[in-house]
């Protein structure tokens, strides 16, 4: 697959998965991340869904990462007694992303270990089981392991947003 | 009233019925009201999160067409951030030091140990919400921990490398690993392993190895398995009394190429260390492996972790190292001694790997995980020469 029939197969469907964690713009920057990460791959002489599962993990984990970086930007300007100020050229996709449900559905699953947020969002996206396990490089048996544990930790943290994250105890 | 049985499903098994009903499963919910009451929560944590992160969908129609070309990379390296740690220059009449004195069965078994030793030893581990669950630890990515070889052994391994400062903690140890066997041809390899032993052609391929030997060696992997248990005479709390720590060794094979020619105007006494020797020998082993998995029951991996990193006589600059490794559940500790190798993160095909030695060509090693599976590539021959051939194999 040349780089030009990779983004014309996988862009759109990558940016919408990785719109769910972050804004428009760093959706589009992973995605074309992504794809343009993939003639180095190991993957990259694989079947097309291979190659379209890993996509998904490295767009998903470089969204995640863009969201742990924001979320501590947040903590640090909340230390300092700083109040954020929305800036002037918000898109409207921007003023749906501060709204307070989803940044906290964001933010929790910012704290969750890559395996879980990437297994939990790939599934409710919509995926298969196999996808799942293919994308994670894990058996199609231990999915349902991982979701398990991802949506526990996930509704611990939501119920008790001051439970211990990631590097804490809560998992 | 019902009580668990060992029938009962995994935590997993029952996310997964929510999604892919199984007859057994439903069978087993009729009569059992532990899991029924367990199904309850899996089914409401499942419900709650499908709830909230159907929020997260984006609108419809709101990604434009990429602008391909003016994109930008931020993946572009062949060699990530370069650490030489400590490197010590080794004379030129020195032993190769990832394999003076080592068959490769005693480097297969000795490289073992140490994964092993340090993993039982020191592997983090996370909180599981259900006390029965079995809590994962999976090997998955590598990075490199630097100790000193005699504070551990003091303190960890005896001479055989057996975890000698564990048995204080534990009410039993049981070691189900059958040593590597060496084997001629790479389907009886295989058969033993289930995995592919790289091929000897490649191997030789661009490397200067005259007159070589082709052996492979295989281990078919095993369960260690170690009961901790709470005494006067011991810091296990009572909490971990009965915890069960196993340890899933996977299955390794590897091609071994030797310059029999060589070994031949060695001495007898380091020719009879193996393929490898010191004293001229010359070869390459390359290998692969599955991914090491370590569980525990009764309480989480997390518990046992913090517990074995508070134990007194862990060095400190090894609890430091352990205790900053983020990405503990997935993460295998590769020990190497400090101040005594060197090492740098590399790329292989993609994948993360770790380099250790020099272009000396006294001994270097390529150490990558791809696929679920480790790689790893060792021999005389230029550390550089050993990363071309990784990305060959």
């Amino acid at each position: 697959m040349t780089p030009d029939e990779a983004f014309q197969t996988h862009y759109h469907r990558l940016t919408n998965l990785a719109r769910r964690l972050v804004d428009r713009q760093t959706a589009e920057e992973v995605a074309a991340d992504a794809i343009a990460g993939l003639p180095e791959s190991s993957v990259a002489k694989d079947s097309p869904e291979v190659v379209a599962m890993w996509l998904n993990r490295v767009t998903v984990n470089a969204a995640l990462n863009r969201l742990r970086s924001r979320r501590r930007e947040r903590q640090r300007v909340a230390a300092h007694g700083a109040v954020a100020v929305p800036t002037t050229d918000e898109t409207p996709e921007d003023q749906i992303e501060r709204d307070d449900e989803q940044r906290r559905v964001r933010d929790v699953l910012a704290r969750l270990p890559d395996r879980q947020a990437t297994a939990l969002l790939l599934r409710h996206a919509g995926h298969s089981y196999a996808e799942v396990a293919m994308a994670l490089g894990v058996a199609d048996g231990s999915v349902g392991v991982l979701l398990a544990r991802g949506e526990r930790a996930f509704r611990r943290l939501w119920d008790d947003p001051d439970q211990q994250s990631q590097d804490g105890a809560i998992r | 009233m019902t009580m668990t049985t060992i029938e009962c499903p995994t935590m997993g098994a029952l996310r997964t019925h929510l999604d892919l009903p199984s007859p057994e499963v439903e069978s087993h919910l009729d009569t059992c009201t532990t899991c029924r009451d367990l199904m309850v929560t899996v089914a409401g944590d499942a419900g709650t999160v499908n709830r909230l992160l159907k929020g997260l969908t984006p609108p419809p129609e709101t990604v434009p067409e990429p602008a391909m070309h003016s994109r930008s990379r931020t993946v572009h390296h062949d060699v990530a951030s370069r650490r030489w740690r400590g490197f010590s220059p080794r004379r030129a009449g020195d032993a190769p030091r990832l394999t003076a004195g080592s068959p490769p069965r005693r480097t297969v078994a000795t490289a073992v140990a140490a994964v092993l030793a340090v993993t039982v030893v020191l592997t983090p581990g996370g909180r599981s919400a259900v006390a029965q669950f079995l809590d994962t630890f999976r090997g998955e990515q590598l990075q490199v921990i630097q100790f000193n070889p005699d504070e551990l052994e003091d303190n960890y391994l005896n001479d055989e490398g057996d975890l000698a400062g564990l048995h204080d903690l534990l009410a039993e140890a049981h070691v189900d690993v059958p040593d590597p066997v060496q084997v001629t041809t790479a389907e009886e390899a295989q058969a033993i392993t289930g995995l592919q032993p790289p091929s000897a052609v490649t191997l030789r391929e661009g490397l200067d190895i005259p007159g070589t030997d082709t052996a492979y060696v295989a281990s078919p992997g095993g369960v260690v398995t170690l009961t901790l248990e709470a005494r006067a005479d011991n810091e296990v709390p009572d909490s971990l009394d009965g915890v069960v720590v196993r340890i899933a060794v996977p299955p390794a094979v590897a091609t071994v190429l030797t310059d029999q020619a060589a070994m031949d105007r060695t001495d007898p006494g380091e020719g009879a260390r193996g393929p490898l020797a010191a004293g001229g020998g010359r070869g390459v082993l390359a290998g692969s492996a599955g991914i090491l998995e370590v569980t525990s029951e009764g309480a989480s991996l997390e518990e046992v972790r913090t517990f074995l990193l508070a134990q007194p006589d862990l060095p400190a600059s090894l609890r430091l190292q352990l205790q900053g490794i983020d990405d503990w559940r997935n993460t295998l500790p590769v020990p190497l001694p400090a101040d005594d190798i060197a090492w740098e993160d590399v790329t292989v095909n993609g994948n993360e790997g770790l380099a250790f030695g020099d272009d000396s060509g006294l001994g270097a090693a390529i150490l990558w995980q791809g696929d679920g599976v480790v790689h790893g590539v060792a021999g005389t021959q230029a550390r550089s020469a050993l990363l071309d051939l990784a990305g060959r194999l």
